[in-house]
């Protein structure tokens, strides 16, 4: 009964959040951490540049390091309150938290680490939740192996079955794909997902990286210097482009949500229309829709995708474009010429979706782009990056 | 230029040559000179036997005093903030630098039957020199740091996240403790018991002040020196050697043998 219980009480329990810690890192000023947000279930995704404050945030909320002020509590559960004076240890907290450099413990196989907090446990039971993850993780032929004779893209695996074999509340990543490379990185990301599915509790993914993001995370909060600076879908968090810190770490200026509308084998390509124009179409009376061919991929049609390009990839033309191999010819009206060096970004309004283009001085001089006249916008189907679907993990 | 540097080397290896002649042919002339039957006799000597058995039991109950309180002084020490660390291995390394009869007139003041502690110790009918308590006391001041020194290290060096992943796993500061600092810090700490236990039974200097009665080995080589001189000095001399050979020996094996297999008996042993 009593697991019962604690099982359905640890379900949708948002996290909230709001903490004060004051720290000075080594050779560095005073540093001020202050955020206050909530974290419903599913992935959200705290990005930011290294030094902006989200490991010392994951480790606030683990209990590793005690904040001066605020509250930490999941669903009913109080965890930490300054005014209260509650403090819980971390080892009540019921979280899971993988950190960076994932602290697999080196002298156990990968079945002692995984096993390693059900010690309590009656050791049927054990067995058999520690054969479910080893399967859900793909990791079964590694339970005699230790750490160091595995590869990184397994010892990742480990570390969350690790985590998450404990049915923790709350699961706390830290940058933990870091280090993998891409495919390693998606087949981990699935599996991830595929967990959650079923159980749903808020996941918090420190990340710097962009792709990561977009493909995990329904939300994103941005952390600058120790404070929220944005939060929202990672797109609208990301696609700000007045955000700096964004900007350097993105790299892809144009994000959109899109709908897969049709797949052309044949072509090995589909069709994606992007969200956003229908409401233009009307007032504007230009284009019915925005649609872009994309590299084929396995995504059924009506699943909602992201869709990014960076702005170095598009192409600009004076006049309607023929015989080309470029998938994508889309006409629009230049709307901004921003220079900044020796680098001009385009500003091109198509049916309502505005993108962002880069081009050198001299184009736009032998274009003759002015701001308002028409222009054709150029992009390859390998330019348009599928990052994943939108609302990923809800 | 490649000439220059073989110079270089060939005249620091003189050098290094002429130091290790000094330190290892005193040990080579000893195994020449030894006359086996001479050590055979002196086994059978009552006042030899005693003095082995007196150091044996002495070092290993002292040796076993350090570990008892020296690793969970570590392991506080590895932990500390700096300004803490400092202070503690500082105070710890003294008795180090200090020489061993100075440290025995040290202990004497405090433990002697007119010191500060041994006047209390005194009243109760207990006497804290010249007995067996004498001697370890004197071994435990001479050889704790050696203990001490090497498990701070072994803590040191142990990844601070793997203790905070176990706590977050749901263990206790203990649980962390026997499941996940000591299993991994043992290879330094084991190492660190073998040298205390070499410089336990080596200890004279303090020993000398504080219990020069019952003889431990060293004292009872000094004993046998005065009255028979090099020829009385032999036998106990060898034992000691031999004793510390095998001690540094069992301290290389154990950080020699601390991959797998060292670990999975440590840590079969500990799970039961």
């Amino acid at each position: 009964m009593m697991k019962i219980e604690t099982q359905s009480m640890s379900r949708n329990a948002d996290l909230a959040v709001r903490v004060r810690k004051t720290y000075r890192e080594r050779g560095a000023d005073v540093f001020t951490l202050e955020a206050d947000f909530t974290a419903p279930t599913g992935v959200t995704i705290l990005f930011g540049a290294s030094g902006a404050g989200k490991t010392t945030l994951l480790q606030c909320i683990a209990g590793l390091v005690t904040p001066e002020a605020g509250r930490i509590a999941c669903g009913e559960g109080i965890w930490f309150d300054a005014e209260k004076r509650i403090r819980h240890e971390p080892a009540e907290r019921r979280l899971g938290f993988v950190f960076q450099d994932l602290a697999l413990f080196p002298h156990l196989t990968a079945e002692e680490n995984i096993s390693y907090g059900l010690r309590r446990m009656d050791s049927a039971e054990r067995a058999v939740r520690v054969d479910r993850i080893l399967e859900s993780f793909r990791i079964a032929h590694l339970r005699r192996r230790k750490p160091r004779d595995i590869s990184g893209g397994e010892q990742q695996r480990v570390a969350l079955a690790r985590s998450l074999v404990t049915e923790p509340r709350v699961l706390l990543l830290d940058e933990p794909l870091a280090s993998l490379d891409a495919e390693v990185k998606a087949g981990i990301v699935d599996d991830l997902r595929a967990w959650n599915t079923a159980r749903g509790i808020p996941i918090l993914y420190v990340t710097h990286d962009r792709e990561e993001s977009l493909a995990l995370g329904a939300r994103m909060i941005l952390l600058e210097s120790g404070r929220i600076a944005a939060q929202g879908s990672p797109a609208d968090v990301l696609d700000a482009p007045r955000r700096e810190t964004v900007a350097r770490l993105a790299g892809f200026e144009n994000i959109f949500d899109a709908e897969i509308t049709g797949t052309h084998e044949a072509n090995g390509t589909m069709t994606c229309l992007l969200r956003g124009a229908a409401a233009h179409i009307v007032a504007i009376g230009e284009a019915l829709s925005v649609a872009l061919e994309v590299p084929l991929t396995r995504v059924p049609d009506g699943q909602s995708v992201r869709v990014a390009i960076r702005a170095g990839d598009i192409l600009l033309a004076g006049a309607r474009p023929e015989k080309l191999s470029a998938r994508n010819v889309l006409p629009g009206r230049v709307e901004e010429i921003a220079r900044t060096g020796a680098r001009v970004t385009v500003r091109v309004n198509c049916g309502g979706i505005r993108f962002a283009v880069h081009v050198t001085p001299a184009a736009v001089e032998s274009l003759k782009l002015r701001i308002g006249c028409e222009t054709w916008l150029i992009v390859k189907s390998y330019s348009c990056h599928l990052v994943g679907p939108a609302g990923a993990l809800d | 230029m490649t000439r220059r540097t073989n110079a270089a080397w060939m005249v620091f290896a003189a050098l290094g040559f002429v130091l290790l002649l000094e330190l290892v042919l005193p040990l080579l002339n000893l195994l020449g000179q030894v006359r086996w039957m001479e050590i055979r006799e002196a086994l059978e000597d009552a006042g030899t036997r005693d003095a082995i058995r007196v150091s044996l039991e002495t070092s290993l109950v002292s040796t076993a005093l350090m570990t008892l309180l020296g690793v969970p002084l570590a392991c506080v020490l590895a932990r500390a903030p700096r300004i803490w660390r400092r202070i503690g291995m500082g105070l710890i390394l003294l008795p180090l630098v200090m020489p061993p009869l100075v440290g025995g007139v040290l202990l004497l003041l405090l433990f002697g039957p007119y010191g500060l502690l041994g006047r209390l110790f005194a009243a109760a009918g207990i006497a804290l020199t010249g007995n067996f308590a004498g001697i370890v006391l004197s071994q435990i001041f001479a050889a704790g740091p050696f203990v001490v020194v090497a498990s701070y290290s072994a803590f040191r060096g142990l990844n601070p996240r793997l203790e905070q992943a176990a706590a977050l796993l749901g263990d206790s500061a203990w649980e962390t403790f026997r499941r996940i600092s000591l299993p991994l810090a043992w290879p330094g700490i084991a190492a660190g018991i073998a040298l205390g236990w070499i410089r336990a039974l080596g200890e004279f200097g303090a020993t000398l002040v504080m219990a020069y009665s019952p003889h431990t080995v060293p004292i009872y080589l000094w004993v046998q020196f005065q009255a028979e001189g090099l020829r009385g000095a032999f036998p106990l001399a060898l034992f000691l050697l031999a004793t510390a050979v095998a001690a540094l020996g069992a301290a290389y094996l154990v950080e020699r043998l601390a991959g797998d297999e060292f670990r999975g008996v440590l840590r079969g042993a500990a799970a039961k």
